[in-house]
């Protein structure tokens, strides 16, 4: 634990002192500001768009620093040699179990910086609500799921570029994939097909089961079974995209 | 302070790239407390036969042992210390919070403070290394080999960008080092220091260990009073 926690901090330090973290910020205060317009603009609906576009700033904000952020530190890692530095420290489940925890731990701290602009906005468009916090939640278990899957390309492949698009393509395809696939199923009559989608339907995370934003956005609030089955299914996600990506990595050292 | 005790031991080491033979059937003994010097033009497969040492890479065949014990990424995180070629740490934290922060995962460790004092960035060490010349982070990647107090310390190219006073001064570290009982295995390309500060080498040249000794004993069998000139009959490189 102690040496998972020595890999957490040394990289949490690090990824706040980057330069993406402050632009990232700057970023998201530019989009807030957009979303204090669009709310006066939307007339009857002002509350509503206040927390949606709210979040979703925050969630193309945070996903930009992770994606970013952690693909230049695992491959800084790789370029400057200092992953061998850290491998004479630590072992490959150690290394790679720090790097994720490192990053979730800038995800967090960000969304909560974050929340605190987007709180203020809330209260001074009078669309407040005790609740409105779950939506910081789900963005982070997202996230987690983006981060997750940024570790196993990043393992996969020697190329940032090709980690940094896999993880967003299959972050999009995750946010739209069910109900595509869902639509795809019906008309395919052949079994081979037909198993071929379910599979890929179930392979890719089911990011729209842990948005909360368009509920939020109307002030619904989802039951407690829900909330613990977000948790649940992300938490099992991100352990077994981690241990695929430490299985590639200690793979790949041949 | 040199010993006949095996610290090291590697046998029928063999590692491949793709179709490329980085190393061939490599075996080779390190005897506690010596400084061994590792020769070889460059991609004679210097560097990757030290980082299957340190277990960054896998060798397809061969064994390495350490104290007569396979040697295991246990015995790698609490015994050896280890200075990659060509390495730049974060740039953005400072020297004493890397020294502190890798030496919070170890069970026993020298302080960061005492290491930092040693390679002479005592003064520095609150500066963030992206000010740091080429030899401070040399320096500082030395003060890292050596934060665990490790029993075995594995160099690839010190001395690389220093100008003679970095090189000099970390020649007489490492010489201090050894005095304290530390087993150095170093690869480079400066021959004055190999000649002063070795006790052994070992010469590879495409991926083959060609000679393995003492430095007498391979002017002697190269029949030349200079140790380049040995360097440069044995692998056959005319002048």
């Amino acid at each position: 634990m102690r040496k998972i926690l020595a890999v957490i901090f040394l990289n949490f330090i690090q990824g706040l002192r980057e330069r993406i973290f402050l632009g990232v910020v700057f970023f998201f205060i530019f989009l807030l500001g957009l979303t204090f317009f669009l709310s006066i603009l939307s007339v009857g609906e002002s509350a509503a768009v206040t927390r949606s576009a709210g979040l979703s700033a925050m969630e193309i904000s945070g996903l930009f620093l992770v994606i970013f952020g952690f693909t230049f530190s695992f491959y800084n890692d790789k370029t400057s040699r200092m992953i061998e530095v850290y491998l004479t420290f630590f072992s490959r489940y150690v290394y790679t179990a720090g790097k994720l925890c490192s990053f979730l731990l800038i995800a967090f701290f960000y969304l909560i910086l974050a929340g605190i602009f987007w709180v203020i906005i809330l209260i001074i468009n009078g669309a407040f609500f005790w609740q409105s916090w779950l939506g910081i939640l789900s963005i982070f278990l997202k996230l987690s799921i983006a981060l997750s899957l940024n570790l196993l390309f990043s393992c996969l492949f020697s190329s940032p570029i090709f980690a940094l698009l896999c993880t967003l393509f299959i972050y999009a395809s995750g946010e739209i994939a069910s109900q595509a696939l869902k639509a795809v199923i019906i008309y395919f009559k052949s079994p081979i097909s037909l198993a071929l989608f379910k599979t890929l339907k179930y392979i890719l995370p089911n990011l729209d089961k842990i948005d909360l934003k368009y509920q939020l956005a109307y002030a619904q609030v989802p039951n407690a079974n829900f909330l613990v089955s977000m948790f649940f299914y992300t938490f099992c996600y991100c352990l077994f995209l981690w241990i695929l990506s430490t299985r590639i990595f200690i793979i790949n050292r041949s | 302070m040199q010993s006949q005790e095996v610290i090291v031991s590697i046998q029928e080491l063999s590692k491949t790239f793709g179709t490329f033979r980085a190393l061939e059937k490599i075996n080779l003994s390190i005897n506690a407390g010596e400084i061994f010097g590792i020769l070889g033009l460059n991609a004679a497969g210097k560097t990757t036969l030290l980082r299957c040492v340190v277990n960054f890479l896998k060798p397809e065949e061969g064994t390495i042992f350490f104290k007569s014990n396979t040697l295991t990424d246990s015995a790698i995180h609490n015994a050896f210390g280890y200075l990659p070629e060509d390495f730049h740490p974060p740039l953005n934290l400072s020297a004493e919070e890397l020294l502190t922060f890798l030496g919070s995962s170890l069970d026993s460790k020298l302080p960061p403070k005492t290491c930092l004092e040693w390679v002479g960035l005592s003064k520095e060490k609150s500066k963030k290394i992206k000010t740091y010349s080429r030899g401070m982070i040399q320096r500082l990647g030395l003060a890292i080999a050596l934060l665990k107090d490790p029993q075995v310390i594995i160099l690839d190219e010190p001395i690389l960008g220093l100008d003679l006073a970095g090189q000099r001064h970390i020649f007489v570290l490492l010489k201090e080092l050894n005095l304290k009982g530390k087993t150095i295995i170093l690869s480079t390309h400066i021959f004055p220091y190999i000649e002063k500060f070795c006790h052994r080498i070992g010469v590879i040249h495409k991926g083959k260990l060609r000679f393995t000794g003492s430095i007498e004993d391979f002017l002697s069998q190269q029949n030349t009073a200079s140790l380049e000139e040995a360097f440069l009959k044995e692998v056959k490189v005319e002048v």
